[in-house]
């Protein structure tokens, strides 16, 4: 048993950067996307011996991330927020930082990743889901329609209608295409 | 409006057989909307690629609780046991006494011969001596007063030659000048004890603070040393689990 513990926690080791940032995508806290996360590995390891393999761990994993989220966010009856700082942390930043990028640039990519996550907070949960999974998670269409118990065509309306959501939503917050080459 | 927002999702997604994807090109030749949407929400995913999640050590670890071992249950005391025959008797003797303390019991062998009596009412029989005491207590003798007020006498005397000795050495009475330039004496001595009290408590607050600033000086350069170390560490540590991620991502594949 110690064996087990000692392999699942290579497991945690891998997944749980992914899990903590699809929980923290999709419910918008940080700490409670770390409880979600920490919840996830814990009702996966008690629920190890069932798995049988059917789907990737990932996307079982992935499953019970958002059963978590969905349960949280039904029992707080909170929607998701844009959990960011209101100022900006200039040393957090320079650890980010990516090579020849001055600081005007960080701080404006900083603000546009507000800006994208306040965007993301006004969607509903369904296309909130499915422009995570897709786009930061990189599943199929297939994959988020198992996930999601929906038709693939379901999940392309989805996306569809939410990107067209979070497009109007930063053209309504100044944040237009020539943003991202400033 | 143009119904293919579908196709236009599986075109931005890369995710169209060849044939749709031939066949939406030719599509957007002719249809502005679908070409300015595709380029519009093609920027929208660039947008996207900014969102990222706050960067944190999350170190989460399953780990297996120890359960510990069910109470003992302790084996109850019988409440009666077997005593020593000493320890019943030394019972016995203490009710005996306990009793007779609570019946007042009276044994006497006298003239009148063997007699025991029990009960508290017995005042007929209280000797006259008991009550004797208070009534010879009152009568003092006239000598004892005599010797007290003789002695207050002399307390009275005793204080009153106190006073004229006070008196005595007050000495004469001083005039008005001398009383100024006394009183002013006083106040200059006041004034130079304040200033040198005043010097020693600023030179001692200066020493205070260039101690403390020494002080913090060299709590910051220890701590710039401890984080110094503590980023090494984590570089080291980041490192490490970067090749064990590697390794993991590795067998996987296989």
């Amino acid at each position: 048993m110690g064996g087990d513990l000692d392999s699942f926690n290579q497991l945690v080791l891998r997944w749980e950067r992914p899990i903590f940032a699809l929980a923290y995508r999709v419910i918008g806290r940080e700490e409670e996307a770390r409880d979600v996360a920490q919840e996830t590995f814990l009702r996966a390891f008690r629920a190890l011996p069932g798995f049988k393999g059917q789907a990737k761990f990932s996307s079982w994993l992935y499953r019970i991330t958002l059963n978590l989220c969905r349960d949280w966010m039904r029992k707080e009856r909170r929607t998701p927020v844009s959990q960011a700082p209101e100022g900006i942390d200039i040393i957090e930043l320079a650890g980010e930082a990516t090579p020849h990028e001055t600081i005007e640039q960080m701080v404006g990519r900083k603000e546009l990743g507000r800006a994208v996550s306040k965007a993301m907070a006004t969607l509903p949960e369904e296309q909130r889901t499915a422009i995570i999974l897709k786009e930061y998670h990189g599943l199929t269409f297939q994959e988020i329609a198992d996930m999601l118990d929906c038709p693939l065509s379901t999940v392309k309306t989805r996306l569809y209608q939410g990107l067209s959501v979070v497009r109007k939503q930063l053209e309504q917050a100044g944040v237009s295409s020539d943003s991202l080459g400033k | 409006m143009c119904d293919s927002k579908e196709l236009i999702v599986g075109y931005l997604y890369d995710d169209l057989t060849e044939t749709e994807r031939r066949s939406f090109d030719a599509h957007m030749t002719v249809c502005g909307e679908c070409r300015d949407g595709l380029i519009a929400l093609r920027a929208t995913r660039a947008h996207l690629g900014l969102w990222s999640p706050p960067v944190r050590d999350l170190g989460i670890r399953v780990v297996r609780e120890e359960i510990g071992e069910p109470a003992h249950v302790l084996p109850m005391r019988p409440r009666w046991t077997w005593m020593p025959a000493f320890g019943l008797a030394a019972a016995a003797v203490l009710v005996l006494a306990a009793a007779t303390a609570i019946a007042n019991l009276e044994v006497r062998y006298d003239a009148n011969g063997f007699a025991v009596r029990t009960g508290w009412a017995r005042s007929s029989e209280v000797p006259a001596q008991v009550q004797a005491p208070a009534a010879t207590a009152v009568a003092v003798p006239a000598s004892d007063f005599a010797r007290l007020e003789q002695r207050l006498n002399e307390l009275e005397r005793s204080v009153r030659s106190s006073a004229s000795g006070m008196q005595v050495a007050s000495g004469p009475r001083m005039s008005d000048a001398e009383i100024f330039r006394r009183v002013r004496e006083m106040v200059d001595e006041a004034e130079s004890r304040q200033q040198t009290v005043v010097s020693k408590r600023l030179l001692q607050v200066v020493q205070d603070f260039d101690r403390a600033r020494q002080t913090d000086l060299a709590t910051i350069q220890h701590g710039l040393g401890t984080y110094q170390g503590l980023t090494n560490a984590e570089i080291a540590q980041q490192r490490d689990m970067l090749n064990q991620l590697y390794r993991v991502a590795a067998r996987q594949e296989k």
